[in-house]
């Protein structure tokens, strides 16, 4: 089992603790629907140090980052982030991340805990031309302030983040100055919230955390752990790696095609997403909310007219609407407004939505 | 963690409040506070037949499904509807507000040495962390 600087914390605050891509991640500190409307209200901090950072840095960085990953990197300036994924040749999805330009041909990937070993691999083993590729996972912590009063919370740490001119916009980032060091602010999350992560040295972890806390206890911060990290993602319609999202599947069918740019003349995997499209996308990622209290839940089997049409990918009850919600990837052709969901072989009616179940 | 020292308790975190054949059932204060969030409780229907052990309904928080066990044999003879609308009772009041169902219990000289009083159950949660 791992550990991030902050587990003794965690402990203090009366988390509860559970076990997450090999970690042990707070579960919740209050309750998960409490701290999901505290995000939702006012802001939450989150523990993010689990997740990964590669470095890939050298003269041909870009190219091959390029090359290796789906998104428009030519497109990025430094200081700007965007979503991407790491694609096989089938075209299905390694891992989702973030990838952040740091400067000319020096990139950080933000990976998901439970994917960083493999990641690493699949880069190392794709490697061309002069770069260096180095996981800084182990030294690098990561804190999520999320939520309206999060801009507020965080200027009162990181005065910068007010100077006109020097204002961070979203899927940006900068770097500010705690206790001498620097820290990378980037206005990113995963909870469809204003908010922004912060990537600093492990050994100031603890202290960053602590700092967030007290300047923002007077706007009602509260610690978030992963249960409702999972709930607010879910609202959004975002995908969580392992659910929505694996090896055997393209992003295409996720609504995430957006981020494949087939006008890129080759990436890994193209040429299999490319055949994908010309055979027809089979399944497509929708969101139901249920018209009763029933809560559906992971790989819960979606009915149409006693036809087995789909299946759950994220089940969970919504704090912002009180109700059970889920996304689902269902037949491509089927164009119902209404389904049911096999919950414990009971059929439950539920509402076809399009993503993401809160408008933000 | 409370656990009143005049219920029955089973391993499985359900207690038993017996009077005469007359049997109160609920889940504990460590099922709740282990569950997290109570957000959807299903109940069988008054009327039905239930064996010790027999699976008598689901709790659900936002994280997790469990299935509610009876204590005892017997008929349902009434069951708790303003839980079903109020499944938070579950975490505010788990001995109180949140009784689950009622039920005639028929053979509790049989069964009553199966079920758990309130220091060994309070023992085996300590163990079980």
């Amino acid at each position: 089992m791992n550990y991030t600087p902050l587990y003794e914390t965690h402990k203090k605050l009366g988390a509860k603790l559970m076990e997450f891509g090999g970690f042990d991640m707070p579960l919740q500190y209050t309750g998960i629907i409490d701290e999901h409307l505290a995000v939702r209200n006012k802001a939450g901090i989150f523990d993010v140090s689990h997740m990964g950072e590669i470095f890939i840095e050298g003269r041909d960085a870009q190219t091959f980052c390029e090359w290796l990953t789906p998104n428009h990197i030519t497109a990025l300036q430094p200081g700007q982030a965007h979503y991407s994924f790491l694609l096989n040749e089938g075209g299905g999805v390694i891992d989702d991340l973030i990838i952040y330009k740091l400067a000319e041909n020096s990139f950080m990937f933000c990976v998901n805990a439970s994917n960083i070993n493999k990641d690493y691999q699949w880069i190392m083993k794709q490697k061309q031309g002069s770069v260096h590729i180095s996981d800084r996972s182990p030294e690098t912590g990561m804190i999520s302030v999320q939520g309206p009063l999060a801009g507020t919370i965080m200027a009162l740490i990181f005065p910068s983040l007010q100077v006109p001119g020097k204002t961070i916009k979203r899927f940006t980032f900068s770097a500010g100055d705690f206790k001498g060091r620097q820290v990378s602010i980037s206005r990113t999350g995963y909870t469809g919230e204003d908010g922004y992560e912060c990537f600093i040295d492990k050994t100031l972890v603890v202290e960053l955390w602590n700092a967030v806390m007290e300047k923002g206890m007077p706007y009602g911060i509260k610690p978030i752990g992963l249960g409702a990290r999972d709930t607010l993602r879910a609202e959004m319609g975002y995908p969580l790696y392992g659910m929505e999202l694996n090896e055997t599947m393209t992003p295409l069918a996720a609504n995430l095609g957006w981020v494949v740019k087939m006008d890129k003349k080759s990436f890994m995997g193209r040429d299999a997403l490319k055949s994908a499209v010309q055979q027809g996308i089979s399944k497509k990622l929708v969101g139901i909310i249920m018209n009763g209290k029933s809560i559906p839940r992971h790989q819960n089997l979606v009915v149409l007219k006693d036809k087995v049409i789909g299946e759950v990918t994220t089940g969970t009850y919504s704090p912002s609407l009180s109700r059970g919600i889920a996304m689902a990837y269902i037949d491509t052709a089927v164009d119902a407004a209404e389904v049911g969901i096999d919950i414990r072989s009971i059929l439950h009616s539920g509402t076809v939505v399009q993503l993401p179940f809160i408008k933000k | 963690m409370q656990v009143p020292k005049d219920l029955k308790y089973t391993k499985e975190h359900e207690w038993a409040r017996i009077e005469g054949s007359a049997v109160t059932i609920g889940i504990t204060d460590y099922a709740q506070d282990k569950l997290g969030d109570v957000v959807f409780i299903e109940l069988e229907d008054a009327g039905t037949q239930m064996k010790q052990g027999e699976k008598f309904g689901t709790v659900e928080s936002v994280k997790s499904v469990s299935d509610l066990f009876a204590p005892l044999s017997g008929k349902i003879r009434e069951v708790n509807k303003d839980l079903v609308d109020h499944p938070e009772f579950v975490n505010k009041d788990p001995y109180g507000k949140a009784w689950m169902i009622k039920l005639a219990a028929d053979a509790l000289k049989n069964e009553l040495a199966n079920l758990l009083d309130a220091d060994a159950y309070e023992k085996y949660c300590k163990e079980a962390g």
